[in-house]
């Protein structure tokens, strides 16, 4: 927090803070980064076995597996999140279940169950993307970053 | 607790970033996988031929090939650090093959699918599996597989 604030606090108030300063329990910050980083490798273990198992069995190509895989995967967290054990997941692994695709899905559907008592129009229909939007919009600006990236790198790069 | 994950991400990654992983179990000098496939009913010279003279190449771990009278069809595996240069290589390798057998019409891909089909088709070839008009099929709807992008 900005030190600014905390001056303009009043002395009982800036007392209190440095007594919680001081007891509260620190963020394992390593820890769960590690958790994340496996987690979340999993996950896109799992995917990569899926699009393996599309191409090996069925006409997909690299180019072509990616529709079918995505649309598995968010079918399982589909599920998952219905019988209530993605959010055990989540809270286990955080950015690790978060990030890839499998988070997309588990907040589209979470957000349609918890609208649902507001009916399907305004219920479900107004506030499936309400969580998923920002993926979206963000999702959309850093594959335009990524994109800028890739193009100087090979155009001036000589990748 | 936090020791031991951090030693093994520690080891994960030193592990995964050995440039001599990967390259077990391969069947020549070079490193490079491929196998000469032999067979009397079809005429397989220019595969095996392509295989041999593509496996000089250091940046190449694998390479699959399988031809008829009119057309070529070869998958090559490049090493990880390749990654981002595919289509420099696929237009690299095609010119040469060409350069190679003028008369046919070469295809090269580095697509995985490709991978997989052109060594199940060298193992029917290796068996005597395949009749010549079943292999022109194939290859037919390999090319066009290969153009697929929806």
């Amino acid at each position: 927090m900005a030190d600014k604030k905390k001056k303009k606090l009043p002395p009982e108030a800036q007392k209190y803070q440095s007594f919680e300063q001081k007891r509260e329990v620190k963020r394992p910050v390593l820890i769960n980064c590690i958790k994340a980083f496996f987690v979340g490798g999993f996950i896109c273990f799992i995917g990569q076995l899926i699009s393996t198992f599309y191409m090996y069995f069925f006409d997909f190509t690299e180019q072509t597996v990616a529709n079918p895989t995505v649309a598995t995967l968010i079918f399982i967290t589909m599920l998952l999140t219905g019988f209530g054990v993605y959010d055990r997941i989540g809270q286990f692994a955080g950015a690790g279940s978060a990030v890839p695709v499998t988070g997309f899905g588990n907040a589209v559907v979470s957000a349609a169950i918890e609208h649902r008592s507001e009916g399907f129009v305004l219920g479900v229909g107004g506030n499936m993307f309400k969580l998923a939007g920002s993926v979206i919009v963000f999702g959309v600006f850093s594959a335009f970053v990524i994109a800028l990236i890739k193009t100087i790198l090979i155009q001036w790069g000589g990748l | 607790m936090a020791r031991i994950l951090m030693i093994t991400l520690i080891l994960s990654v030193t592990i995964g970033c050995n440039p001599d992983s990967g390259a077990e179990g391969t069947n020549n000098k070079n490193d490079v996988e491929y196998t000469q496939v032999r067979t009397n009913t079809l005429d397989q010279q220019a595969s095996n031929h392509i295989k041999e003279k593509l496996s000089e190449n250091n940046e190449v771990t694998a390479i699959y090939a399988v031809n008829t009278a009119k057309t070529i069809v070869v998958a090559m595996e490049f090493h990880q650090i390749k990654q981002l240069q595919l289509p420099k290589l696929r237009k690299k390798y095609t010119t040469k093959i060409e350069e190679m057998y003028p008369n046919h019409k070469v295809e090269v891909s580095t697509d995985q699918k490709l991978i997989f089909e052109l060594e199940r088709l060298e193992e029917k070839i290796d068996k005597n599996d395949i009749s010549q008009k079943k292999l022109k099929k194939e290859i037919k709807d390999l090319t066009k597989l290969m153009k697929e992008k929806t």
